[in-house]
């Protein structure tokens, strides 16, 4: 139970936890591509449009907190890429001087853009992937046609990374109990080879894992019994979800 | 969804092992078997033992077909062959010796469904059959379990369960106890005296081959060394020690007086 944090939240019986893995997949995906698809002019729908991911976050009953916890990890991958963006020229945009620094406006309207996008993506993705059962999730992708093959590696993924990550944290400590002052470069060069030797592990394992499913007639395919049932609920919540999210074109 | 293949009939009073001079290399060129041959009876229980690196686990993978070499391997009166395979994996239920390696599913149900969905069974017959797999090994109630959630014992019963699923007629298992805890062992050892299944398994443990196979096979480097009655062999301190192996300590004498 050591890798609890990862499905701290999945079970729970909060109206977004019971929905159809499927309809929080679609719900998903549509409003990523209605959030990518608002222009720069229209730049106060998205105030509009947070209060959808904020909703299902109460109606979950899992602590706000969790939610921006799990934000604050992804969101600085975003910052580091953009946070340069304002400082070029492009365009024939006007620029700001703020100190010595000359602040030009393209740039930062696109480090806005991308920076309030992928906020609002990040977040409405992990409210709905924090309450829903990792199985459940995969077998909803699956039923929407989404390709086998991303299915199987996530399962994968799903069931291998706890393995990686004890078998890194007992290597580590193998490394330590031994360890007791060495330069940043020799542990630097240590730290190089360890990583080698999981890769290396990582392939063997894969080898084993091949053997076993080969040794219980795997052919290529991965069949898998389907028991979702779609609820007249999930209807209701698609429909008001599709109308919420057409209004700012409709208006 | 199904994918039933032509089921080539089984002789049912074939053995349910008959190997003769099998043989294995490895990729590298190192030969792994060097010729053994042997038959084992349906119903009969074999504890295949010898020292690290004799080729034990290897000649387990041969069984079922995972691995193919040399010489003449017949499951139940089916050669080992490309054409067979299907069968024969049906046949022969492979327990490998890491659980983590027999569970890659999200959930245990998905994994004990694994094999019986690869043959094309309907969800009807792979429910029932999970739901007994399960039920024989004490795992009711595991189905929507992630395996990381488990001990170790109950992996290694888990895995248990996605070969039994199978409904296979021998079961291959190598180091069935090998890490495990008292409790989970002596489970182990009950379930395997229980099983009315052929069982060939391959082990460092003794105590329990002494205590669930009738017969033993000992390797030492890629060769048959000695085979026959496990009360015989068991007994035999001379023959087990030429082969870097000790009497279980159950009949070593100086353990009777204490």
């Amino acid at each position: 139970m050591k890798h609890d944090f990862l499905d701290h939240h999945r079970a729970g019986d909060s109206p977004v936890h019971k929905a159809d893995p499927r309809l929080k997949v679609i719900m998903m995906v549509l409003y990523i591509l209605v959030v990518v698809a608002i222009p720069y002019s229209a730049k106060h729908y998205f105030m509009y449009l947070t209060v959808i991911p904020v909703v299902l976050a109460l109606a979950s009953g899992v602590s706000f907190f969790h939610f921006l916890s799990k934000l604050s990890k992804i969101y600085p991958m975003i910052f580091l890429i953009t946070f340069l963006l304002p400082f070029f020229p492009g365009g024939n945009g006007v620029g700001y001087h703020w100190g010595f620094l000359k602040i030009y406006e393209p740039g930062l309207q696109k480090f806005l853009m991308i920076n309030i996008k992928s906020i609002l993506a990040m977040f409405m993705s992990i409210v709905l992937t924090t309450t829903t059962d990792f199985s459940m999730l995969l077998k909803g992708m699956e039923k929407l046609k989404v390709p086998r093959v991303m299915i199987i590696i996530l399962s994968f993924m799903y069931r291998f990374i706890f393995l990686l990550i004890d078998e890194t944290e007992r290597m580590l400590m193998a490394f330590q109990s031994r360890y007791i002052r060495l330069p940043v470069f020799t542990r630097l060069k240590m730290l190089a080879r360890q990583i080698g030797v999981l890769f290396i592990r990582t392939y063997e394992r894969g080898e084993r894992v091949y053997q076993a499913m080969d040794a219980r007639g795997f052919s290529g395919e991965i069949y898998t019994i389907g028991e979702l049932e779609w609820k007249f609920s999930d209807s209701m919540v698609l429909a008001v979800f599709l109308i919420f999210l057409c209004i700012p074109f409709l208006v | 969804m199904t994918n039933k293949v032509e089921i080539p009939e089984i002789d049912e009073n074939a053995k349910a092992v008959r190997a003769e001079g099998i043989t294995f290399h490895y990729p590298d060129g190192t030969a792994a078997l060097k010729g053994l041959s042997f038959e084992i009876s349906q119903g009969e229980k074999v504890a295949i033992i010898g020292p690290n690196g004799s080729g034990k686990s290897t000649l387990l993978t041969l069984f079922n077909g995972v691995r193919q070499g040399g010489g003449k391997l017949e499951i139940l009166g089916l050669p080992v062959a490309k054409k067979n395979l299907i069968r024969i994996k049906t046949l022969v239920g492979l327990v490998f010796q890491n659980p983590d390696d027999q569970l890659f599913c999200p959930t245990i149900f998905e994994d004990v469904a694994f094999g019986p969905l690869n043959m094309g069974w309907s969800s009807e017959e792979v429910k029932r059959s999970v739901h007994s797999a399960l039920q024989d090994v004490g795992l009711e109630g595991f189905e929507q379990r992630s395996s990381f959630h488990l001990s170790f014992g109950e992996r290694k019963l888990a895995s248990i369960a996605t070969v039994l699923s199978m409904q296979p007629r021998i079961i291959a298992m190598d180091e069935p106890t090998s890490n495990l805890d008292l409790a989970h062992r002596r489970k182990i050892i009950r379930w395997i005296q229980n099983s009315p299944r052929t069982i060939l398994l391959t082990t460092h443990d003794l105590d329990m081959a002494l205590e669930t196979c009738s017969r033993v096979i000992i390797l030492n480097k890629g060769l048959l060394v000695s085979d026959g009655p496990a009360t015989e062999i068991f007994r035999n301190r001379e023959l087990l020690e030429t082969n870097d192996l000790e009497l279980p300590l159950r009949i070593q004498p100086a353990l009777l007086n204490i």
